[in-house]
C-alpha cells in the first residue's frame, strides 16, 4: 500500500502487460475510518496503519463520474486512496464525504430558465436553482459551456460560478426556449 | 453538401504526410470552409432553378416563333456572338476565382499562423508588422476580386448591349411588316411584351453563369484533395498483422523527402522484439526520418524496412498504425476532457483502465488536484497544461494504446528536473517489453538503452551499448565529450 506496484516491468517479449501500476493506494475499505476530531478537522485512518489529519475529499471526474472514484488527499495534497464508489462506505462516513464534496463543489442546478438576455455576445440569465433564484451573466455561451452529455451542459458565468443544467429536454418548454436562443 | 464536406475531412484524414508536407494548414482549411461554401451557393441558390428558367426561355421562344418566326430569328441574332463571348470569358473569369481562392487561402494562412502564434507576434511587439502583412495578403484578395467583377461587368453589359439589338431589330423589321401589312400593330405590341419576358431568364442565366465560374473554381479545389491519393488502408492485398511480436530489420533502406536529395542511405539494422535503440545523431542528420519510415509515414526510396519478416508496404496500415505508439516532444492535445486525450488511442477504454495508465505515467497525482481532475477541459492544443503534464498526458495515452513498438522523440526535453524524473520514471514502465525507438539529444537519458545507434551524414555509423561506445572513441564519444564541456561551462556560469 502506498509504494508502485511495479511487477512486469521486466521485458516479456511475448504479452506486454502495460499497466504495470495498479490502484497502488487501493485500501481495505472496511479500515477506513473517517471522522471529524475537533469539529472543524476531517481525519481518515486506515484501521492499523496509518492515520491522517486535515484531508482533503476530491473527486476524480466530478462531471462524468460524481458519485464514483473519490480520493483521499493529505495535507501535501498527496493521494492516500482512492474508493471506487460511495456505496462501497458505511452511511456516516458517506454522509461526512457528501458533505465535504458539497462544501468542494458548487454547482447550482438549474430547474427554470426565467429569462436570458443577450448582448453583443453577453448573456444574461435569470433562473430558478436548486439554490433559489440567481442572476449570472456568462460572456460567449459557445465557450463557456460545456456539453457533459447529449441533453446535459454545464455553465461557467463570468466570475466562474457554475450552473448545471442536468436535463436539458426535462426543462419546461419556456426555458428550453431561451436556451437554445443563446446555444 | 454536408456529404461534400464529409468526404473532404475525410480524405484530409487519409492523406499521407507528404501532401501536407507541401500544403499549408490555412489553405486546407479555406477549402472546407470558403470553396465549399461557393460550391454550396451555387448549389442551393442556382443549379435548382436551371430548369425553371430554361423551359420558360424554351416556351417563350417557342411562342415567339409560333408568333412571328422571322422577328424571332431577329431577336436571336445576337445569340452567336453572346455564346463565342461566354466560352472566351470563360477561361478569364475561372483564372480570376482560382486567384481569389489561392489568395483567400494565403489569407487564411495568415490568420491561422498570426493567432496561433500571438504569443510570440507579442513577445517580439511585431503586431504592426503582422497588421500590414495581413493588409498585404487582404488588398491583393480584394484586387483579384475586383478585376474579377471588372471583367464579369463589361461582360455583362456587352451582352445586354448585344441583347438589346434583337430588341432593335424587332421595331425595326416589325414597322417595316406593319407597313407592308405583314403585321398589325397590336401582334407586334404583343410581340414584343413575350420578348421583355424572354429577358428576365435570360439576364438570370448570364448571373448564374457567374455563380457557375466561382462554384467550379471552387470545385476544382476540393476534388484536388478528395482525388489526391490517400494511404492505403484500404488495400485488400495488405497482409494483416493483429499481434505484432516487434521485430524490427531495415534492410538497406534509403530515403529522401525530395527526389535526389538523400536523407538516410544503406541503412541495415536489425532490432529484436523488446529491445530499446537509442538514436544519436547531431540534429538533422535524419533520426526522425529513420523513425516515420516505421510508422510509414513516408515509405523508402529504397530497400525495405520489415517488420516481423514482413516488408512493411505489404503490411495492413491500420494494423501497422495501431500497434505503434509515439510519445513526442511536443505532445499534442485536442480540446476535449483529460479522460478523452488518454483514451484517444482506445475510445472504449473504462474509467478504471484511464486512471490506471495515468498512474503508471505519473499524471493521476496532477490531475487529482485539478478542479475538474479527469474532466478538466485542457483546451486547444493543451494550453491549460504545462509542458510536463501535457507530456505525461501523452504518456498516459501511449500505455493505454499497449503498442508493441514505441518511439520516443525527444520525449524528456525541455523539462524541470524533478518533472523529467517523473516522466523518466514513467518511461521505465511504458518500454517495458516493447521494442523501442528512443531520440534524446541529452545522451544520459539513453542510458538504459540496450544499443545506440550513432547516425552521420545519413548513413549508420556506430552501434553499441553505451560503453562500448565510449571505449570506441568515436562519434558517439565526442557527442558525450562535448556535451559534458557545455554542462561544465553552463555550471560554472550560473
Amino acid at each position: 500500500m502506498g509504494s508502485d506496484n511495479t511487477q512486469g516491468e521486466t521485458k516479456s517479449l511475448n504479452a506486454i502487460t502495460p499497466i504495470t501500476v495498479t490502484h497502488p493506494e487501493r485500501v481495505d475499505i472496511d479500515a477506513l475510518r473517517l471522522f471529524r476530531e475537533p469539529a472543524w478537522v476531517l481525519r481518515l485512518t486506515i484501521e492499523g496503519d496509518r492515520s491522517y489529519t486535515r484531508i482533503k475529499i476530491v473527486r476524480a471526474a466530478p462531471l462524468s463520474h460524481p458519485d464514483q472514484y473519490i480520493s483521499f488527499l493529505d495535507a501535501k495534497d498527496e493521494e492516500i486512496c482512492m474508493i471506487d464508489s460511495m456505496d462501497q462506505v458505511d452511511e456516516p462516513a458517506r454522509a461526512l464525504i457528501r458533505e465535504e464534496l458539497d462544501r468542494r463543489y458548487l454547482t447550482a442546478l438549474v430547474r427554470r430558465v426565467t429569462s436570458i438576455r443577450n448582448e453583443f455576445g453577453t448573456s444574461y440569465w435569470d433562473v430558478e436553482t436548486d439554490r433559489g433564484q440567481r442572476e449570472f451573466v456568462v460572456q460567449n455561451v459557445a465557450e463557456n459551456a460545456q456539453w457533459l452529455g447529449d441533453h446535459r451542459l454545464l455553465i461557467v458565468d463570468v466570475d466562474g460560478n457554475r450552473f448545471e443544467i442536468a436535463d436539458l429536454t426535462a426543462l419546461d418548454k419556456r426555458s428550453l426556449a431561451a436556451v437554445e436562443q443563446v446555444l | 453538401m454536408a456529404d461534400l464536406r464529409a468526404d473532404l475531412f475525410r480524405s484530409m484524414q487519409f492523406l499521407p504526410l507528404r501532401f501536407y508536407d507541401k500544403r499549408k494548414v490555412g489553405s486546407l482549411i479555406s477549402r472546407m470552409n470558403n470553396d465549399s461554401d461557393q460550391v454550396e451557393g451555387y448549389l442551393i441558390f442556382d443549379a435548382p432553378f436551371v430548369l425553371s428558367n430554361a423551359t420558360m426561355i424554351v416556351g417563350i421562344l417557342a411562342l415567339l416563333f409560333y408568333m412571328n418566326w422571322q422577328l424571332t430569328l431577329y431577336v436571336l441574332l445576337p445569340v452567336p456572338p453572346i455564346l463565342i463571348g461566354s466560352s472566351l470569358i470563360w477561361n478569364r473569369l475561372q483564372g480570376y476565382w482560382r486567384r481569389w481562392s489561392a489568395r483567400w487561402a494565403r489569407l487564411s494562412t495568415h490568420l491561422n499562423e498570426s493567432i496561433g502564434g500571438i504569443r510570440v507576434v507579442k513577445a517580439f511587439a511585431q503586431e504592426t508588422r503582422e497588421g500590414e502583412r495581413f493588409d498585404r495578403h487582404n488588398h491583393a484578395l480584394r484586387d483579384v476580386s475586383v478585376s474579377a467583377e471588372r471583367s464579369w461587368l463589361v461582360f455583362f453589359m456587352v451582352t445586354n448591349f448585344f441583347m438589346s439589338f434583337g430588341a432593335f431589330f424587332v421595331w425595326y423589321f416589325g414597322g417595316v411588316q406593319i407597313l407592308d401589312g405583314q403585321l398589325k400593330l397590336g401582334e407586334l405590341m404583343a410581340f414584343i411584351s413575350y420578348l421583355w419576358m424572354l429577358y428576365q431568364p435570360l439576364k438570370w442565366f448570364g448571373d448564374f453563369y457567374s455563380f457557375m465560374v466561382r462554384a467550379f473554381a471552387g470545385a476544382e479545389r476540393i476534388f484536388e484533395v478528395i482525388d489526391a491519393r490517400s494511404e492505403p488502408f484500404e488495400d485488400p492485398r495488405a497482409t494483416p498483422i493483429p499481434h505484432i511480436r516487434g521485430h524490427v530489420h531495415f534492410r538497406g533502406a534509403a530515403f529522401g523527402y525530395d527526389p535526389g536529395k538523400i536523407v538516410l542511405r544503406d541503412i541495415d539494422l536489425e532490432v529484436q522484439p523488446g529491445e530499446m535503440i537509442g538514436l544519436v545523431g547531431r540534429s538533422g542528420v535524419g533520426k526522425s526520418t529513420l523513425i516515420n519510415l516505421i510508422t510509414r509515414f513516408y515509405d523508402t526510396s529504397r530497400g525495405s524496412v520489415e517488420i516481423d519478416g514482413i516488408d512493411i508496404q505489404s503490411l495492413r496500415l491500420e494494423d501497422l498504425r495501431s500497434q505503434i505508439g509515439l510519445v513526442a516532444q511536443q505532445s499534442f492535445l485536442f480540446n476535449g476532457t483529460i479522460a478523452e486525450n488518454i483514451a484517444y488511442g482506445k475510445p472504449s477504454a473504462s474509467f478504471e483502465e484511464i486512471l490506471r495508465a495515468a498512474r503508471a505515467a505519473n499524471a493521476h497525482e496532477f490531475i487529482i488536484g485539478k478542479n475538474d481532475g479527469y474532466d478538466m477541459v485542457v483546451g486547444e492544443q493543451g494550453n491549460k497544461l504545462s509542458g510536463g503534464e501535457k507530456q505525461r498526458i501523452a504518456i498516459a495515452r501511449a500505455i493505454l494504446h499497449d503498442p508493441k513498438i514505441l518511439i520516443l522523440d525527444e520525449a524528456t526535453s525541455s523539462l524541470d528536473t524533478p518533472t523529467e524524473k517523473k516522466i523518466q520514471e514513467a518511461i521505465t514502465r511504458l518500454v517495458a517489453g516493447r521494442t523501442t525507438f528512443a531520440i534524446a539529444h541529452r545522451l544520459s537519458t539513453l542510458r538504459s538503452a540496450d544499443r545506440l545507434v550513432v547516425l552521420e551524414a545519413g548513413k549508420i555509423a556506430e552501434v553499441g551499448t553505451h560503453e562500448e561506445l565510449m571505449a570506441l572513441e568515436g562519434i558517439f564519444y565526442q557527442l558525450v565529450q562535448t556535451q559534458q564541456a557545455t554542462s561544465a561551462v553552463m555550471a560554472t556560469e550560473h
